[in-house]
């Protein structure tokens, strides 16, 4: 056996790992409810829009898309917390990490597994709104561009759920990622609402720094722009990607160098 | 000679205690060496340490000092658990899996061609006695059906060593007779096997060599054959007589209404015993010569372990 | 058996406790009905706070209290309403300050008990919040026009309306209305002018009500300048002499008037020299607008 590291093989390990945290989540029932309450956040988004006077699409779109956003998310967040730790848990993972392969892969392929199904999830669910949109005669394609930067969130928030999977346990985990949650869909305000509240220099200087540092989820949000079809910003796009995959890859690297170390007992 | 199969030096391992109140010694500085070839029994009572010994191996916990070698492999290296099958204890498996996807989904960890490894699952599968029962999920799996696709999952890679861990614990006589007839049959196809049991009578049966752990410590080890000795140990005499003889009745072991068992130490003592109960018009119904067992020899470490932590 | 009747029980019981607090909450709400309004709370968070919780899904919040606002605008007594309205009004276009329904639909409300001032409160955020937005100022200049003839605020409006739409002959044709009715003929003139100079060969069913609309305005406006000029001339003249002139041929002869006015048609105007007023006597003549005269 050469040293050399060979990483077609590596990509294959990713590959089963993935696939079978795919079929994980498809055979279980959690993921039916989370997409059965989703598909009722759409139905009931169409039930408020007959209130509204003036356009029922409009309704329909922000509603929708605020809904489908919000569930994704607690999808991401409820399974992804119990990603790594279920595993160490029912012991399932003696197995898998017996097996001549970096635990690394194990972590990434988990990752990769969640992005799959979330993403079949939300494509199922955006589907499913531009065809009321439809009935309603507001079709549009723009869904599908928000439904990408929902995925880019859902891309940071399924790694932070994995990291904190990886360390504590669910509850712990499920607070932290909900609090980041909520810091990165807030820290935009921070300039807005926090800094005038702080009287020191340096206070403000702190608020700034972190306001830039946490990860700016509201920032991926582009449903806003969709409603008024307001053209995203030239060179968004792109850097809202490397923006999300840096974070990820934050994310990922700790989680692999924690994990690397951890006594699984 | 071929290189060790697995070769522990040192081994040393602590645990967290209860609410991480002091520290639980696991493993007190354990050396092993299993040969490449026979079967070898890794036997100690419960808590002994045998399971932190495994999972250091199989790299799912890291030791605190030593070091662990297979073939010759540290296996730090996530490679040198390339030619290596291991059987959890009491295995947890994805249980929405059918036993066929959970064997092809171990398999496609390795480096194994996709159409040999379909193949390998179904007559691996056939070899642990599982035909016919391929597509069931897991979750509707026997215990006992639980540790054989465990085993067909070890086996996927074709390893040179496999790694048990009781594998025969919580089977009922036929189960564990199964495994062990499966064990014999992967002995004799060239494989190493390493298992660990706290039941005697399984390694004594088909171990080639053992080594037995005490509280995180090897108290013996070595060929059955060596730890086990050629000599006879003792005698049991039974004979059916009223009277038993003023000078056997220091060495009587059991006596009932007019049934009595003796044990005697040497030959020239079963002689004269024997002459004496003839002259007694006594009916000697058996002597049995016994070798020392497995058990006693266990019995004794275990002892020597509690003076151990008394002292 | 035993645990089958443990079930009945159970289910029973439950059924009985439901029932049970669902009479309760009727008779409770019941008993609290009449409480005075002001006792009732529907608190929104200001502005800020639902910036803050709505997590960056404005849009979606600015919907949800808009249909709030559309059920429930009208449930506190009158001492609170407005102030209540005013607040769930700014909350919501807070949160999305392009959601013109929002807008509109508030001053609707506020139109309803001719509030005019929270009218134009209304529609002014979103007129300066929408620069590009036209329908905003042409609803606040139609409640000044039509409804509290303000018509000072009307043609504010209106330009405003005009400006960011000069295309769009509706506005301009309000603006130029506007402004005839505040008494800027010669600006109203000019602008019917140019309505008419756009349509003057358009046979579209747009084409035909602006040119006519335009023609009509024309007519009236130059009546009008014409009476203007000569009320403004007469009272000068009273102002010097005391009197009213006998005809207007005095009025140019002092200086008082440039010419003597003649209608569209170029007719002379009947001047009567006991009011000092003149009046159109001919009768309206498309053919009058075509040519200059
Ligand atoms: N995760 C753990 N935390 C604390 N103590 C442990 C842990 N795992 C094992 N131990 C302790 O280590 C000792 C050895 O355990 P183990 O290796 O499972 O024994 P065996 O498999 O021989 O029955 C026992 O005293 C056990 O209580
Ligand atoms: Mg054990």
């Amino acid at each position: 056996m050469t040293n050399k590291i060979d990483w077609l093989f590596f990509i294959k390990q990713i590959t089963s790992i993935s696939k079978n945290t795919y079929k994980e989540s498809i055979r279980s029932k959690i993921f039916y409810i989370l997409m059965a309450f989703a598909v009722l956040i759409l139905g009931f988004a169409v039930i408020l829009s007959f209130l509204t006077i003036g356009s029922q699409k409009r309704i329909i779109l922000d509603l929708g898309l605020a809904g489908i956003s919000f569930f994704s998310v607690m999808t991401s967040i409820f399974v992804g917390i119990g990603l790594i730790y279920v595993e160490i848990e029912k012991k399932t993972i003696y197995n898998v990490l017996s097996k001549p392969m970096p635990r690394s892969l194990f972590i990434i392929g988990r990752y990769f597994g969640m992005m799959a199904v979330l993403g079949t999830n939300l494509l199922a669910m955006l589907l499913i709104l531009t065809v009321l949109l439809a009935i309603f005669k507001g079709f549009t394609l723009m869904v599908f561009y928000a439904g990408f930067f929902i995925y880019m969130e859902l891309a940071v928030i399924t790694a932070i759920a994995i990291f904190f999977s990886s360390v504590a346990s669910p509850v712990l985990s499920a607070i932290c990622t909900l609090a980041f949650y909520l810091i990165g869909h807030t820290s935009s305000t921070f300039p807005e609402i926090l800094v005038p509240l702080l009287h020191n220099q340096f206070e403000k200087k702190v608020a700034i720094a972190l306001f830039h540092l946490l990860p700016d989820l509201s920032m991926l949000n582009v449903c806003n722009l969709i409603t008024y079809e307001i053209p995203i910003a030239q060179g968004f796009t792109i850097r809202a990607i490397i923006y999300t995959f840096s974070y990820v890859l934050v994310l990922l690297v700790a989680a692999c160098l924690i994990f690397r170390k951890r006594d699984l007992v | 000679m071929k290189e060790a199969a697995i070769s522990i030096r040192n081994l040393k391992k602590s645990f967290k205690g209860h609410l991480s109140i002091g520290r639980i010694e696991a493993l007190r500085g354990v050396d092993l060496n299993v040969p490449s070839s026979g079967i070898y029994g890794f036997i100690g009572p419960n808590g002994a340490g045998k399971t932190t010994t495994l999972k250091i191996i199989t790299g799912l916990i890291f030791p605190d000092e030593g070091e662990v070698k297979i073939f010759g492999k540290p296996n730090s290296e996530f490679t040198a658990r390339s030619n290596i099958g291991f059987l959890p204890e009491s295995p947890y498996f994805y249980d929405y899996l059918t036993g066929e996807e959970l064997v092809f989904f171990f398999g496609s960890l390795f480096k194994i061609p996709k159409k040999e490894l379909k193949e390998r699952t179904v007559s691996l599968l056939e070899l642990v006695g599982l035909k016919g029962k391929e597509k069931l999920p897991l979750r509707k799996y026997s215990k006992g059906m639980l540790q054989r696709v465990g085993l067909a999952q070890a086996l996927i890679s074709d390893p040179e060593l496999l790694i048990l861990d009781e594998p025969m614990s919580g089977l009922d006589p036929i189960g564990r007779r199964e495994i062990r007839d499966l064990i014999l049959k992967l002995k004799k196809e060239g494989k190493t096997i390493f298992f660990s049991s706290h039941i005697l009578a399984d390694a004594e049966m088909i171990c080639d060599e053992v080594g037995i752990i005490v509280k995180g410590k090897i108290v013996e080890r070595g060929k059955l054959e060596t730890l086990l000795g050629k000599e006879v140990r003792f005698w049991d005499i039974s004979f059916r007589g009223a009277q038993v003889p003023l000078e056997l009745s220091q060495k009587t072991v059991v006596s009932h209404e007019d049934l009595t068992m003796i044990r005697v130490d040497s030959e020239e003592e079963v002689e004269t015993a024997l002459l004496l109960l003839q002259s007694n018009k006594s009916k000697i119904l058996s002597v049995i010569p016994h070798k020392a067992s497995l058990e006693e020899i266990f019995l004794s470490s275990v002892e020597e372990g509690k003076n151990d932590k008394q002292n | 058996m035993r645990k089958k009747i443990v079930d009945y029980i159970g289910i029973v019981l439950i059924l009985a406790l439901l029932s049970n607090v669902f009479f309760l909450h009727s008779e409770i709400r019941d008993l609290t009905k009449n409480y005075p309004d002001e006792y009732r709370s529907y608190y929104i968070p200001s502005s800020l706070q639902m910036k803050f919780f709505s997590l960056g899904y404005h849009h979606a919040f600015s919907d949800l209290l808009y249909l709030w606002f559309l059920q429930f605008y009208d449930w506190y007594n009158k001492s609170v309403r407005y102030s209540y309205m005013v607040h769930t009004f700014e909350v919501m276009t807070d949160l999305d300050p392009k959601h013109q329904e929002a807008y509109t639909i508030a001053a609707l409300f506020a139109f309803i008990p001719l509030k005019y001032d929270l009218v134009y409160k209304f529609l002014d955020k979103g007129i300066e919040k929408n620069p590009e937005n036209f329908v905003l100022p042409y609803d606040a200049g139609c409640y000044a026009f039509f409804s509290e003839k303000n018509y000072e605020r009307a043609v504010k409006y209106f330009e405003i309306a005009y400006k960011r739409n000069p295309d769009k002959s509706l506005l301009k044709n309000l603006y130029a209305k506007a402004l005839s009715r505040k008494g800027d003929l010669d600006a109203a003139l000019d602008y019917f002018e140019d309505i008419y100079a756009r349509y003057k060969d358009d046979t579209t069913d747009e084409g035909n009500y602006y040119r006519s609309a335009a023609m009509r305005h024309i007519w009236v406006t130059k009546n009008a300048i014409a009476e203007r000029d000569v009320k403004e001339a007469v009272s000068k003249y009273r102002q010097k002499y005391g009197k009213n002139p006998l005809n207007l041929r005095i009025l140019v002869n002092e200086g008082f008037l440039s010419k003597i006015p003649k209608d569209p048609l170029g007719e002379d105007y009947n001047y009567d020299s006991n009011t000092g007023e003149i009046k159109c006597v001919s009768k309206f003549d498309p053919k009058a607008i075509t040519g200059r005269w």
